[in-house]
């Protein structure tokens, strides 16, 4: 298992059962992935709903590492992580694979029980308490404006 | 005053000065040799320390402890009590506002 520096995936296809072909060699729990489909002209927006299609159905998530995907497709709003070119993806994972030291590599020996433990945890534990958070801190920001509006108006009354 | 033997000052840095190359062990240049790697390395641990300490302490303590209820109760609280402090301003018949609308129903209706 190698330090987690991004792994290049060519895409050969758009369709749906050569992507799902292609990606189930990969695991994407060890290292972040990209996912290049520039070259399917045409038929990246198909790849695209087929990769996030994929994706949903075998529980892969942005955590431990995420999955980016080099494509033209403008203004994309879905849940993936789209980029134009290689070189706008985050710098963080741009290492060199390098043959570890041995105080790397014991160091190394913890981010990997950290990654099998991040992977073995049920999404059903944490996954509805998140997005409950999420939904309340919603209705507690449009609150808080409209006390904001008040509080405003108030002031500009006499 | 005694004139100090300019060997004396020596003491202690001779096999410095004399030092020639000795065969130094060698390195494995593949290895990474700066603290570059060992940084991301540690980095990337403390980034996966923070998910998990998000996925199991942080969500057990909102679990236990859910706090949204009560924001949101009081919020709407004092939004009512604001409300209702800002209709008394309203209605108030020396209010700037009031006087104004008078102002332009009366102008309406005499024209």
């Amino acid at each position: 298992m190698g330090i987690p520096t991004y792994k290049k995936i060519t895409l050969h296809s758009h369709e749906e059962r050569m992507i799902n072909a292609q990606l189930k060699q990969y695991e994407f729990k060890d290292a972040p992935y990209i996912l290049i489909i520039h070259h399917l002209v045409k038929k990246e927006e198909e790849a695209l709903t087929n990769i996030e299609k994929y994706l949903k159905e075998n529980g892969i998530h942005d955590f431990p590492y995420g999955v980016y995907i080099i494509s033209a497709v403008e203004n994309y709003l879905g849940p993936l992580n789209v980029f134009k070119d290689i070189a706008n993806i985050p710098k963080f994972y741009k290492q060199k694979d390098k043959q570890l030291s041995i105080k790397e590599e014991q160091l190394f020996n913890k981010v990997i029980l950290k990654q099998q433990n991040i992977y073995s945890m049920q999404e059903s534990d944490y996954k509805p308490t998140l997005e409950e958070y999420a939904r309340n801190h919603k209705v507690i920001k449009n609150l808080e404006s409209e006390l904001n509006f008040i509080n405003q108006l108030d002031n500009n009354i006499k | 005053m005694t004139k100090k033997d300019s060997k004396d000052d020596l003491i202690g840095f001779q096999e410095f000065i004399e030092y020639k190359e000795k065969k130094m062990p060698k390195i494995n240049k593949n290895a990474s040799t700066g603290f570059e790697l060992y940084s991301f390395i540690e980095r990337d641990s403390q980034r996966l320390s923070k998910l998990l300490s998000l996925f199991e302490e942080k969500t057990f303590m909102l679990n236990t402890y859910p706090q949204d209820a009560k924001i949101t109760l009081d919020l709407e609280n004092e939004i009512i009590l604001k409300k209702e402090a800002l209709i008394k301003k309203f209605k108030n018949p020396t209010s700037q506002l009031n006087k104004n609308i008078n102002d332009l129903l009366s102008n309406h209706f005499e024209s």
